[in-house]
């Protein structure tokens, strides 16, 4: 095994460097660059720069040169000192807006993960083994309602009920008035009536998949003999079921669990846009329409080694949880 | 019964005016700074204050305190936090009535010679930047030497700032005064002044003056390079001339509280926190009629947000004090249901975008090009539309069918120009078509181009938001037998095609017609209609495509350059009153609908917010209704 | 749960020769009409698809007929008597004002006016497949002010039950060819690499890392910059699904190589080996059916995700957006505090997408438990 990881460790080191190079490109592929976005933002306020100044503004910011020279400032700088650049919109460092957002981001996203999973995994098991029963057919359609609503309706609606009927402040994940305010009981208090719909809305839209996803492996792997074998030797129904055709029909979700690992990072772009919430995602999605490179490029190269890593752990975990798989 | 308050306000505020004849002056401060004095942090008002403040005559006179809560969407919507608090010499404010007038700022007066050539402005009195130090012609001298005249710092002036090709020469007279003279005659300098300020380049920079106590030490004429070199890496910019310019880590006012200002507010907690707050200037040089230091509220409070529906909810449970961007008139039902709710009400302003069609006369494609040039096929795609059904559909009602020409209330407003061919007509139309010739029609009845191609436009919207409009738009052009393709596409796409000369119509707003002269780019094609005519114009035929010898907008270019170097005024304005006619009636600018409100939510703690004034980036918006002077109800 | 399962076959037992020589598809169409709602839902979906292709005869009105004095109208509802005396299927006519204060319209339900619903009524015309012009609509209300609107109207008066009607069209078929897609390249890789292993599974995972990690924002923008603009939308969405498929494939690709390394080494598949099966033989007809469900679940999750996905892309103009008519325009329409507070008929779309997701769930559902050989 540590041969294993030792060897994809390694691999990994390639993939990422062609994955950054690549991701650095297409950042730069729409036409024009940040200067000349800022000076359309700029002349749709009323202002203009000329062309003498946005040349300057190229300059200083090394937009002049050529790619590959841009690319090695960029990622030398990350490998030699840890520093991941300069956001040209915000003119602030990369690592400052990421980490001022990170903290809020991994809890608000690993929260909702936690909840789907001790949803969904229980839900899914529970439908398989009383398929067609009024629960089945229950959680089913609430899952699909999940499933068939954009997240983005969902979370609207939901703030709207939980404004206009329950009479809560929405939006954000404190009311304006705690926004700036020192931790306290009473903030702490406020920050859970916010986070109640973030949880919701993230935790269905993810449920609802896993529940099927669950539901049917378990369907597939009920119905083998071996399931058949370990009831006619007297086992009760739920060792029969936790111990073995769980722990297989987990082999899909395993799978793709490492994946988590990035889109914990960014969290759930859309949602956390209506939502409002101070998380990463919204940052990156305006970097790349801004093209804001440094800024959307050591994002995505830190979301990438979070994708190898990611598949990795999936890898390692598929094996300890399924004995029949050997990496040859 | 919004008008009625507005005018018993108004009462007040005219009685308060004739109080203030008492010689004595007492000022008055917030309790804020009070406090600061007392713990000796802060000088006393009277050391604070210039001699004679500027005097702010506020609706009611306010009381003092309070947090100012507003929205903001990012980096690029620092002009909502900006207009609150510009400041130039010169300012465009509202008068009674609500129309723009020109009032003076930190200065105690200024004048102008007969030929309009030189211009002369004397600083208040004791005014002192935001932390203290006296203002002075020195600060004058390092703006126009160090700064505006340093091409390292500089690159290139402003053409608005060098009429006839020659930059402007300051000089100073003393302390206190100093002139900035042209080469030749330039009567709508003050107003492009209020405007523009001047430059370096933003419009976000006060005018004449840059505190040089403060920025010398990053200026390359007093620095030395291993400074420069270490200022940047304190302000983490590639290299010092990332201090300076639009964005400059240092001369941003929006990211650097250090840097002193002569705005009521400055920054307190910079971008890219997610609220961004302002804190009041204790040096601020205006009072109100009873001698109160102005600004009226302490702090104003940007919170960040993404997504307009966020915003639409923060309105709805009362989180925002008084707020004028990003609203939409599609919600007007919303935020007026929404009211009593939300404790808050809804000011009109008066809009003056005029929603446009706007084709490109310059588009490379030479049958449509040809196409455009012709006034009768200008005139069918104008009587085409059915102005009174999309403002009824898109608009809640609101708005009047109107050409692209200067608004109602603008000196420059002609109704007979406003209302060129806006009634709708779709029977003229096709006659006008078939006149031009356009009379081969093909399978699904739409007509052929001369080329024997249908007669399609591709329309460019940036926001999905215009798509319906653009329905409604698409099935007026199919009864004349016009095929339009409405596309929405991305912003910043959308802003490349007008530069790349790469687009066949474009659905945007036409403004800054209000006042004329302080922007006439706009009726001259730039970024519009004939930009690579514009650009060939402004650039002496250097770039850009040169309009056909016989071409009207060669006249308009003309006109220009005449009002610009007028003597007077009256000369000067009658050419732009020539430029505006020739404008609308070639209707090279399709005008759809215009002068419909624009919405303010004010909650009803706010005071002091005008109503029905003109919201134009000319008088830069919301600064217009001079908001040190507002102030919130203190329980 | 095995015996309740013999239990309802019971009845059968008097066709028991008939079931012992019964023909594979047979067998699975007996155990599937046994389904109720998986037969109820195949039936939706017929149904559905018929709506789809005859959208102009069944929906009354055009789906781009703007009524400027009907504009966001509640459903008009369908009443039987008049006055306590019955007069068939009818409704009232509304009258409109719009409130001077907050510009809103307001209607009042007129009960003067009575409108008796017509079948096969002949409203506005269309082209019937381009064969010939007709003006024949399923039902409607005879008069030329007042309108039946079983879902109410949009911003623009439009009827949203027709729009509902043609939008169907788009989303059930141009949607529906990037599922696909993506699932034959997904199904195709994950069952290679998983499989054969080795050198060939190592450079497949190597590829979904790479696309993964792709940013996809801007690609989308570039590529947006790049396609003619006069191109038409539907065509560029369909390009889009392609492309976004050959991103997609990702996750089912690793889904079925992490199911094929743990049942490879099984007796099932060796047998079949030592058998001769080719390889192809043995993916397809010995290890995919062993997920079946998985499969099914899979489908059935990515429908709705492509019907949601369809406007995406469009704030960037590649997804879809007016004035073609879809659900996921539909319901982007529906996507403000605006409609929610003061048209939640507008949301009916999104009730249109789950029940279309249920149906195919259903459906898929009966479907496995009907080829299922383990079931009874």
């Amino acid at each position: 095994m540590v041969a294993f990881i030792l060897r994809r460790a390694l691999l990994a080191i390639p993939t990422l460097i062609f994955i950054s190079f690549i991701s650095f490109v297409i950042i730069q592929l729409p036409p024009g660059d940040y200067v000349s976005a800022y000076a359309a933002e700029l002349r749709r306020a009323g202002d203009y720069i000329s062309p003498a100044q946005e040349a300057v503004m190229r300059e200083q910011m090394g937009l002049n040169d050529p790619l590959l020279v841009q690319y090695w400032r960029w990622i030398s700088a990350i490998v030699l000192r840890g520093d991941f650049g300069y956001s040209l919109d915000w003119n602030a460092p990369v690592s400052t807006l990421i980490w001022d957002r990170l903290g809020v981001t991994l809890a608000i996203s690993s929260a909702s993960l936690v909840i789907t999973w001790l949803i969904a995994i229980p839900v899914g098991v529970y439908s398989a083994t009383r398929q067609y029963s009024f629960f089945d057919y229950v959680f089913t359609v609430f899952g699909f309602l999940g499933k068939g609503i954009p997240d983005f309706l969902l979370a609207l609606v939901l703030m709207w009920i939980a404004f206009v009927y329950m009479n809560l402040h929405v939006g954000g994940l404190f009311s304006p008035a705690f926004e700036t305010a020192p931790w306290s009981w009473a903030k702490l208090v406020d920050l859970m009536q916010h986070l109640w719909i973030p949880l919701v809305v993230l935790a269905t839209g993810g449920a609802a998949g896993l529940i099927r996803v669950m539901r049917a492996n378990m369907l597939d792997e009920l119905g083998k003999p071996y399931v058949e074998t370990a009831y006619a030797q007297g086992l009760s129904e739920s060792r029969v079921v936790w111990n073995y055709p769980v722990r297989v029909a987990l082999n899909p979700f395993i799978s793709t669990v490492g994946w988590a690992l990035p889109a914990l990072f960014s969290g759930d772009i859309i949602t956390a846009v209506v939502l409002n919430l101070p998380t990463t995602g919204p940052v990156l999605l305006q970097a790349l329409k801004m093209q804001d490179m440094y800024l959307a490029g050591s994002f995505i190269l830190i979301l990438s080694v979070f994708t190898v890593i990611g598949t990795l752990i999936s890898d390692i975990l598929l094996a300890w949880f399924d004995p029949r798989i050997r990496y040859a | 019964m919004m008008a009625k308050n507005w005018i018993a306000r108004l009462a007040i505020a005219a009685l308060a005016g004739t109080a203030l004849a008492a010689p004595a002056w007492a000022f008055q401060e917030a309790p804020m700074l009070t406090e600061k004095v007392e713990a000796g942090e802060l000088p006393p008002l009277e050391e604070r204050l210039p001699t004679h403040p500027t005097v702010v005559e506020a609706l009611s006179v306010g009381e003092y305190g309070g947090v100012w809560r507003r929205a903001f969407n990012g980096p690029g919507d620092r002009w909502g936090p900006t207009k609150l608090m510009e400041e130039r010499v010169l300012k465009w404010a509202a008068d009674e009535t609500g129309g723009a007038v020109l009032v003076p700022g930190y200065i105690e007066s200024y004048s102008v010679n007969d030929d309009s050539t030189e211009f002369t402005f004397t600083l208040l009195e004791g005014l002192k930047w935001s932390d203290g130090v006296p203002v002075t012609t020195e600060d004058v001298r390092f703006w126009y030497e160090d700064v505006f005249l340093n091409p390292e710092v500089n690159p290139s002036i402003d053409a608005t700032l060098a009429p006839g090709g020659k930059p402007m020469e300051v000089s100073i007279a003393d302390e206190r005064t100093f002139t900035v003279k042209f080469g030749q005659p330039y009567v709508y300098f003050l107003q492009i002044l209020a405007k523009d300020s001047t430059g370096e380049p933003s419009l976000d920079r006060p005018s004449f003056v840059y505190p040089k106590h403060y920025l010398s030490q990053f200026n390359n004429k007093y620095a030395s390079e291993a400074e420069l070199a270490a200022a940047a890496t304190k302000f983490q910019v590639e290299n010092w001339k990332g201090l300076w310019g639009s964005k400059g880590a240092v001369t941003a006012w929006w990211l650097n509280p250090d840097l002193p200002v002569l705005t009521a507010w400055q920054i307190e907690t910079p971008p890219p926190a997610d609220t961004v707050t302002m804190v009041r200037n204790p040096y601020y040089w205006s009072v109100d009629q009873e001698g109160n230091q102005l600004p009226y509220i302490d702090r104003i409070e940007h919170r960040l947000f993404q997504d307009p529906e966020t915003l639409n909810l923060m309105i709805a449970q009362g989180q925002l004090d008084m707020q004028d961007r990003h609203l939409n008139l599609a919600n007007y039902t919303f935020y007026r249901e929404n009211e009593e709710r939300g404790g808050y009400h809804i000011v009109n302003w008066k809009d003056s975008n005029i929603w446009s069609l706007v084709p490109n006369i310059t588009t490379t494609d030479d049958v449509l090009r040809g196409l455009f040039a012709d006034a009768r096929v200008r005139e069918a795609l104008s009587v085409a539309i059915d102005r009174e059904l999309i403002i009824e559909l898109t608009q809640s009602g609101l708005g009047k069918p109107v050409q692209a020409a200067p608004v109602s209330g603008s000196q420059y407003y002609v109704p007979e120009l406003s209302e060129h061919w806006v009634e709708y007509d779709p029977d003229h139309a096709n006659a006008l078509l078939d006149e031009a010739g356009l009379t081969e029609r093909d399978a699904q009845g739409f007509r052929l181009r001369p080329d024997g191609q249908r007669f399609s436009l591709i329309v460019e919207a940036n926001d999905a938001s215009y798509a319906k409009t653009l329905e409604l738009l698409a099935e007026n052009y199919a009864d004349i037998g016009v095929e339009m393709l409405p596309r929405v596409i991305d912003r910043t796409q959308w802003d490349n095609n007008r530069s790349n000369n790469d687009f066949q119509m474009q659905w945007m707003p036409y403004d800054r017609m209000t006042y004329v002269p302080a922007d006439p780019r706009r009726l001259m094609g730039s970024d519009s209609f004939a930009n690579q005519y514009y650009v060939w114009y402004n650039t002496d035929g250097t770039s850009g495509i040169e309009p056909p010898a016989d071409h009207p907008l060669r006249e308009v270019f003309d006109l220009w350059d005449q009002a610009s170097s007028s003597a007077s005024v009256e000369v000067a304005d009658a050419h732009v009153a020539e430029m505006v006619r020739i404008f609308a009636e070639q209707g090279w600018v399709i005008g759809v609908y215009g002068e419909g409100p624009v919405v303010n939510v004010v909650s009803n703690r706010m005071h002091n917010v005008q109503p029905d004034l003109v919201q134009d980036d000319i008088f830069r918006g919301v600064g217009m209704a001079r908001t040190q002077q507002f102030w919130l109800d203190q329980d | 749960m095995t015996e309740q399962a013999l239990n309802t076959d019971l009845p059968a037992r008097d066709h028991k020769e008939d079931l012992y020589t019964a023909k594979p598809w047979k067998l699975i169409w007996r155990r599937f009409s046994k389904h109720v709602l998986a037969v109820v839902s195949l039936w939706f979906l017929v149904l559905l698809a018929l709506c789809a292709i005859f959208a102009e005869p069944v929906a009354p009105y055009s789906p781009t007929g703007v009524q400027r004095l009907r504009t966001l109208a509640p459903p008009t509802p369908i009443h039987l008597f008049h006055e306590g005396q019955f007069i068939g299927p009818f409704v009232y006519g509304l009258s409109r004002e719009r409130d001077p204060n907050t510009a809103r319209v307001r209607y009042e339900t007129d009960t003067d006016t009575i409108l008796p619903i017509r079948l096969f009524h002949s409203g506005d015309e269309y082209s019937f497949f381009g064969l010939f012009r007709t003006g024949v609509h399923l039902f409607g209300v005879e008069d030329k002010r007042q309108q039946i609107n079983l879902l109410g109207t949009d911003d623009l008066g439009r009827d949203v039950f027709s729009r509902l009607t043609h939008g169907a069209r788009v989303t059930l078929s141009a949607g529906l060819v990037g599922v696909v897609f993506a699932f034959v390249l997904g199904l195709t890789l994950g069952s290679v690499a998983g499989y054969f292993g080795g050198w060939i599974d190592s450079s497949i995972q190597r590829l979904t890392e790479f696309i993964r990690s792709i940013p996809t924002i801007p690609l989308w923008m570039g590529l947006a910059a790049a396609l003619p603009i006069a191109w038409d939308p539907l065509f560029v969405y369909v390009l889009i699904t392609l492309i976004l498929a050959l991103i997609g494939w990702t996750h089912l690709a690793r889904v079925v190589r992490g199911q094929f390394f743990a049942i490879r080494n099984e007796d099932y598949v060796m047998a079949a080996r030592l058998a001769g099966a080719s390889e192809y033989r043995i993916i397809t007809k010995h290890m995919l059916p062993s997920m079946t469900s998985y499969i099914i679940a899979a489908l059935t999750l990515a429908v709705p995700e492509m019907i949601l996905g369809e406007t995406a892309l469009s704030f960037l103009g590649l997804g879809l957006r007016p004035p073609i008519v879809s659900w996921g325009v539909l319901l982007q329409d529906a996507q403000n505090l605006r409609s929610i507070s003061m048209a939640p008929w507008l949301l009916s779309p999104g009730v249109a997408v789950v029940l279309t997701v249920l149906a195919f769930n259903f459906l898929g559902d009966g479907l496995r438990d009907a080829a299922d050989p383990y079931g009874q």
